[in-house]
């Protein structure tokens, strides 16, 4: 062989090699890979794409109902209490031994006792013992009352590998199961997913590859290897996209980011409506905000014009707590008009509230490096500053929102949060944020605590026919937003960059989902 | 002969000073850059175009617009004008090293003169043992520390800046006294009955005074440079506060697109850091106190 030859094959090799390498960008450190302790973003990605779930959003219709995945079918008994679940025959672990219904039971029993993640979707919901192996491929759940959103919570629930997980187990307070293989899971999986992880550093990398027994098969053009890279700041993921030397980036950088993007015409800014809310809550149980009044006041002072238009460059406006996406999946139009931007009534309502705005001194709490927030947060304060009333900014780390929120004495007057649907479900953004069962969490800074829409939220969780179930939901939130616990300001648009040649990306609005790196086409 | 080793130790006659300071270019350069800072920042509402813009305001119709006649560093991402912020920035990162290097001064200087009086007293020992403690951990990483334990603002930034500042003086006036305390003159009034304090006070410190006033006018620039290190990592000023450090950090997304943000700031903490730097070189030149 000549060196031309030579020369002609390595570049084959190469050009072939580089084809099916992916490198998505992400601003967020990955910092669990463990399927029973992730609740961000980056933790989910690394767990979708390492993990089959028993039922997965239809992303590839456009939809985020959940269709079956692990689970082939499934059925509900008539009272709503028992759901069977039929496992899907031939599906491979990635060391090689096949997922059966022992694993899916173990998987929830495991989520149920470590009480982290997504745990807090099935607590008080299902116990422990009443999870039943029928055989090798039925799995039987029967829930303490009918519960509402169980099928699309299922969503959350990623199943591990029994046999490999119990061989790893360390000394640990669960008993027989020790730890239940979480020193293991911090560096390594236990999946039956498309990729396998190669490395993984959680504050620079998640580097996946592709495991070629997957039970969806492989087609050409799908992404063999995947450098999931950490990057934070936002003008050195912008240059490497420019470049390049990235094939995709997150949805976190700022609208202007994306507008520069837009500009280089090899790549493509898809935006699509989300089914996200930012909202900007208002603690409810200190005063002066335990006046409605005065929150009613706060709410029409700002500016949601200018907030849409210029902050988040192209939004809908939030019509309560409930992203308008999560309606329209289930057929319905949001009834809640939007707060409107009028000053007169604000200073009507304060008037009548009786308090001196001038003793008005609140904080506004938002993330370290949460640009949006920030600005919002100086909109409002200008806002307010023509009622007379002072607000303080405060920049802190999201760890520590999460930590002051944990009680009412450390709560925030304000916090500015983005709260992305957990489950496709109205439920997520009703009783996750509005039921007392929920509160300690930065979900519940407003500390909604309300007797008779808790009753109305539990009754609607239990029950089954689902127009009935609808209309309850819609009732509640009708009674929250009539109660101003926070500031709904948008359903911002969900924006992400890719180059041109990749294909398959689809946004359906539920965390995470939209970057399966399995579902992405390379097209060169 | 004593007489003589006093004077060599006292100020050089003012005049002779000041001399010796405009005779050097670049500490003209320096007294220059720091007259006008000051200028600036005592007279920020009036010199500012836009005042208003320092506090609680939005104007996100000129967001992000170039440097041009009506905005001369251009605007922020909300519209505000950056060279009103800058100039109200000067005023803030002025007061800061005023709080920082005054109370450092207030700590150092009569911890710094009992532990060179009584240098070999416990007290002496526990005073430069706490002082070798807080030098070595690197400033910047004991004030983190500190503004993270409790709540971010300019208030906790400059309290933590002083917490690592004073060992510096306190052991620049230990050595000073140890060379000056066994002097004829010193002896002299002790002999004479004075008392301890009166001594160290009115005999000792008016002749170490030169090489703190040295150390103090080259310290305001990394003073200056440690708050908006602190403001860059977001535990310092909260905004709308115009905060040289915060507004680089803030701005520093729109690089390289819209450079002036992050640009604008950077230039004033630099100009004025160099600023300080010289007219401390000058003034110790000036001085001669490590001839």
């Amino acid at each position: 062989m000549n060196l031309k030859t030579l020369g002609l094959v390595l570049l084959l090799l190469l050009g072939s090699a580089v084809a099916q390498e992916f490198t998505y960008l992400e601003s967020q450190e990955v910092t669990v890979i463990d399927p029973a302790l992730h609740t961000d973003e980056s933790s989910l990605h690394a767990v979708i794409n390492m993990y089959d779930p028993l039922v997965y959003p239809k992303v590839q219709e456009g939809l985020m109902e959940p269709g079956p995945h692990v689970a082939e079918s499934w059925s509900v008994s008539e009272d709503g209490t028992v759901y069977s679940f039929k496992i899907r025959q031939g599906i491979r672990f990635h060391d090689g031994s096949e997922l059966k219904a022992e694993d899916v039971a173990f998987s929830m029993q495991r989520l149920l006792a470590i009480q982290k993640g997504f745990s807090w979707l099935f607590a008080g919901v299902l116990e422990s013992e009443n999870i039943k192996v029928v055989d090798d491929y039925t799995v039987e759940f029967k829930l303490n009352n009918a519960y509402a959103p169980f099928i699309p919570s299922l969503t959350q629930l990623f199943i591990v590998n029994k046999d490999l997980i119990m061989k790893n187990v360390e000394d640990g307070e669960f008993g027989d199961f020790g730890d239940y293989g979480q020193a293991f899971l911090r560096d390594n999986d236990a999946g039956s997913g498309p990729y396998i992880p190669a490395r993984y550093e959680r504050a620079s990398i998640l580097e996946l590859q592709r495991f070629d027994d997957y039970w969806r098969g492989w087609e050409e053009g799908q992404i063999e290897r995947v450098f999931y890279r950490v990057v934070e700041e936002e003008a050195t993921i912008r240059t490497l996209m420019n470049s390049g030397q990235a094939d995709m980036i997150d949805q976190w950088q700022t609208p202007n980011s994306y507008e520069q993007l837009a500009n280089n015409p090899n790549i493509t800014v898809q935006e699509d409506p989300s089914a996200q809310l930012f909202h900007i809550e208002m603690n409810t149980q200190r005063p002066p905000l335990d006046n409605l009044l005065v929150r009613k006041a706060i709410a029409h002072a700002f500016d949601y014009q200018t907030a849409l238009e210029q902050i988040f460059k192209g939004a809908v406006q939030a019509r309560g707590p409930v992203p308008i996406k999560a309606w329209e999946a289930y057929g319905r139009e949001p009834q809640i008009e939007p707060y409107l931007y009028d000053p007169e009534l604000s200073q009507q309502e304060l008037e009548a509230s009786g308090i001196d705005p001038s003793t008005i001194n609140l904080t506004y709490v938002y993330p370290v490096g949460g640009n949006v927030q920030r600005q919002v947060g100086l909109l409002l304060q200008s806002n307010l500053a023509q009622l007379g009333i002072k607000i303080q900014l405060q920049e802190v780390p999201w760890a520590r929102i999460v930590e002051m929120s944990s009680s009412p004495e450390s709560t925030p007057d304000m916090a500015a949060i983005y709260d992305t649907l957990k489950y496709p479900h109205p439920d997520s953004h009703l009783f996750g944020m509005y039921h007392p069962s929920a509160l300690g969490s930065y979900r519940t800074i407003s500390r909604y605590d309300v007797p008779t829409v808790s009753s109305i939220l539990e009754e609607a969780r239990s029950t089954i026919d689902i127009e009935k179930q609808l209309d309850l939901y819609q009732e509640a939130e009708r009674m929250i937003v009539a109660d101003y616990p926070s500031i709904y300001v948008a359903n911002p648009l969900h924006r992400i960059a890719f180059q041109n040649y990749v294909e398959g990306y689809k946004y359906v609005g539920l965390l995470g989902y939209d970057v399966a790196f399995y579902d992405f086409r390379i097209n060169k | 002969m004593a007489s003589t080793t006093a004077t060599q130790h006292r100020v050089k006659p003012r005049s002779k000073v000041i001399r010796r300071l405009f005779r050097n270019r670049l500490s003209i350069i320096g007294i220059l850059i720091v007259t006008l800072v000051i200028f600036v920042a005592i007279f920020a509402p009036w010199v500012a175009p836009y005042p208003q813009d320092a506090g609680p305001a939005v104007h996100f119709d000129r967001a992000l617009q170039s440097p041009s006649w009506q905005y001369l560093f251009g605007t922020d991402e909300v519209g505000r004008d950056i060279l009103s912020r800058t100039i109200f920035g000067a005023r803030l990162a002025l007061q800061y090293t005023l709080v920082v290097l005054g109370i450092a001064l207030v700590v150092g200087i009569p911890l710094g003169l009992i532990a060179g009086y009584w240098s070999n007293s416990l007290a002496a020992t526990f005073i430069l043992r706490v002082i070798d403690v807080f030098l070595s951990v690197p400033p910047l990483a004991l004030a983190l520390a500190v503004t993270v334990a409790f709540r971010p603002s300019i208030m906790t930034a400059m309290i933590a800046i002083s917490f690592t500042w004073w060992p510096w003086f306190a052991r620049l006036v230990y050595g000073e006294v140890l060379k000056l305390k066994s002097q004829p003159y010193v002896e002299a009034a002790r002999s004479l009955g004075q008392l301890a304090w009166i001594i160290q006070f009115k005999h000792i410190l008016p002749n170490i005074i030169s090489p703190i006033i040295v150390k103090a006018t080259l310290d305001v620039s990394f003073v200056i440079l440690l708050g908006a290190s602190l403001s860059f990592l977001g535990v310092g000023a909260q905004e709308p506060i115009p905060d040289w450090g915060a507004m680089v950090a803030r701005g520093r997304n729109y690089l390289p697109e819209q450079w002036w943000v992050s640009t604008m700031p950077g230039l004033a903490i630099f100009i004025t850091v160099v600023g300080f730097n010289f007219l401390g070189d000058g003034i110790r030149d000036a001085l001669d106190v490590w001839d």
